[in-house]
């Protein structure tokens, strides 16, 4: 299998000094399907940011496609990685549906009728066609995930970067939006996404990396090597347990951390 | 939350709302213009360009009680500007006060003159709103980026209408956290929390700042602004401008021909 991203030793500290990430090792190959886990202020996210240089760290060197992300290749490297923030409002900046899928490909230089028809596949794919005049801020969450998923599916990405994709979505969204993924991967593309949801792990991952409190690589394979496992869940802030007291009767059981806000 | 203050009635479909948004644009500024420039005092002249702003929001069928309605948020404003201009200008006074060593007076001069202001303040106002309430802001953005517009003032505009509601939705949250844990207090602790949560707001904004340039990045954003031409000028836009132009200056100038005339 072809590598797409390999991540080597690499170390990153916000300004404050604050650490981030400690010697990361990470190698993901072309097809693979990775879900990104641990606790809140584990790293997740601003591992995620390296993948296509919006953070950029002295300390190792990221790899995507074979070639060490730095200043001169950033272009070329975040077109092939479709990076997708946690908050669409961050992602949606124009004001229609139609500018903010067409903004990636007039960057990349495209024809109007080639921006037209990628805006219109993209659009298609995660079943937003007809909206294109719309404006993002009269769409709901989960239209907006999809939409944000389209401005970087416009751009024909290499592999897919999602941060929490399913995080504050109501199941229906939820569910289309898992459904999008599985065709996404099941066609042979990479695909790396961070998430809290075991469930979506189960559905989705065929690989699980667990970044630990202390910002590094605490487990790295199959979901069905950690899934069984309970007590690791627990140690890693995956699940947690509790006490429940039924009558005079206390027993302890684990929950997923599953967020259902309602909205 | 839905917000739609902006451009209401720009769906609804009229001559006005599918002319070209630079015709749109380059109407209303040869009126304003010429509106802002008329000499003082000329009531035939600010009765006619009434007479032919009402026309065209006849035509354009924005209903006449919401232009009215905001139309008159401006004037607030101009009363605080001119409220000292009738004490002030030399004249006839029609009204004095004498109060020992001090005497004010009302001056007749003064008061026409802020009549005029009223009046020129008013008709802009109407002008711009007929533009705003037939246009969409996409598409006026789109227009004055055509009309060469510097595209990082376009840029600001565009985001300005982006996350304007973005924001407002931000500061209703603080104010709701706010409101369900405050219990009174005095006058100095409602300011403190009132600092802390613009402070708070600003921040928020400073971030997400950040955030969506990150987002423009990762789409190959590299400081240029590109957009699809999906305008086209008809002949009839090109038409509505000169004739608006014409009319804007035949009335601009008319108080010069009523003087030859009668004089």
């Amino acid at each position: 299998m072809a590598e797409v991203i390999a991540i080597n030793n690499l170390s990153f500290s916000y300004p404050d000094g604050q650490p981030a990430l400690r010697g990361i090792n990470l190698r993901i190959d072309e097809g693979e399907t990775v879900a990104l886990m641990g606790p809140n202020g584990a790293g997740k996210s601003t591992l995620l940011l390296h993948l296509n240089g919006l953070l950029h760290s002295h300390d190792g060197t990221v790899r995507v496609l074979g070639r060490v992300v730095d200043k001169d290749n950033l272009k070329a490297v975040r077109c092939q990685v479709g990076l997708v923030f946690q908050n669409p409002d961050d992602q949606l900046f124009s004001p229609t549906v139609f500018d903010d899928v067409a903004f990636g490909p007039l960057n990349l230089g495209m024809s109007p009728d080639e921006v037209r028809s990628a805006v219109c596949r993209a659009l298609e794919a995660v079943g937003m066609a007809g909206y294109e005049k719309r404006s993002p801020h009269h769409l709901s969450l989960g239209e907006k995930r999809r939409i944000a998923i389209a401005t970087v599916l416009a751009m024909s990405p290499r592999l897919l970067v999602l941060d929490e994709p399913t995080s504050n979505l109501d199941p229906r969204s939820q569910g289309m939006l898992i459904d999008f993924l599985i065709g996404w991967a099941g066609g042979g593309n990479t695909l790396i996404f961070s998430t809290q949801d075991l469930d979506l792990v189960e559905e989705l991952a065929g690989r699980v990396v667990v970044l630990g409190t202390d910002h590094s690589v605490v487990a790295d394979g199959r979901p069905e090597e950690f899934l069984s496992d309970a007590d690791f869940l627990v140690r890693t802030n995956l699940i947690h347990e509790h006490a429940h007291r039924h009558k005079s009767l206390v027993h302890r059981h684990q929950h997923a951390h599953e967020h259902q806000h309602e909205s | 939350m839905k917000y739609h203050f902006l451009d209401q009635y720009r769906e609804v479909d009229s001559f006005i709302h599918r002319l070209d948004p630079r015709a749109k644009f380059l109407s209303t500024l040869a009126l304003v213009t010429a509106i802002v420039l008329v000499p003082r005092a000329s009531w035939l002249a600010y009765a006619l360009f009434f007479i032919l702003v009402a026309a065209l929001l006849t035509v354009s069928r924005v209903p006449p009680f919401y232009v009215l309605k905001r139309s008159l948020v401006v004037l607030p404003f101009v009363l605080m500007i001119t409220i000292f201009i009738p004490f002030f200008k030399e004249g006839a006074p029609v009204w004095s006060l004498h109060l020992g060593a001090w005497h004010i007076s009302v001056m007749r001069e003064g008061l026409l003159r802020v009549a005029g202001i009223f009046c020129k303040a008013w008709l802009s106002v109407l002008s711009l709103i007929l533009l705003t309430a037939t246009t969409s802001m996409a598409d006026l953005l789109k227009g004055l980026e055509k009309l060469r517009m510097p595209a990082i003032m376009v840029m600001l505009l565009s985001f300005m209408y982006r996350y304007l509601f973005v924001i407002s939705d931000e500061a209703e949250h603080l104010s709701l956290a706010r409101n369900s844990r405050s219990f009174g207090g005095g006058v100095g602790l409602q300011v403190r929390t009132l600092g802390y949560m613009a402070g708070a707001l600003f921040l928020r904004s400073y971030e997400r700042g950040e955030r969506i340039y990150g987002a423009m990045l990762s789409r190959g954003f590299d400081g240029h602004s590109r957009s699809l031409n999906e305008l086209s000028l008809e002949t009839s836009d090109i038409v509505f401008v000169v004739i608006m132009i014409l009319a804007a200056a035949a009335i601009g100038l008319s108080p010069l021909y009523a003087r030859m005339w009668i004089g």
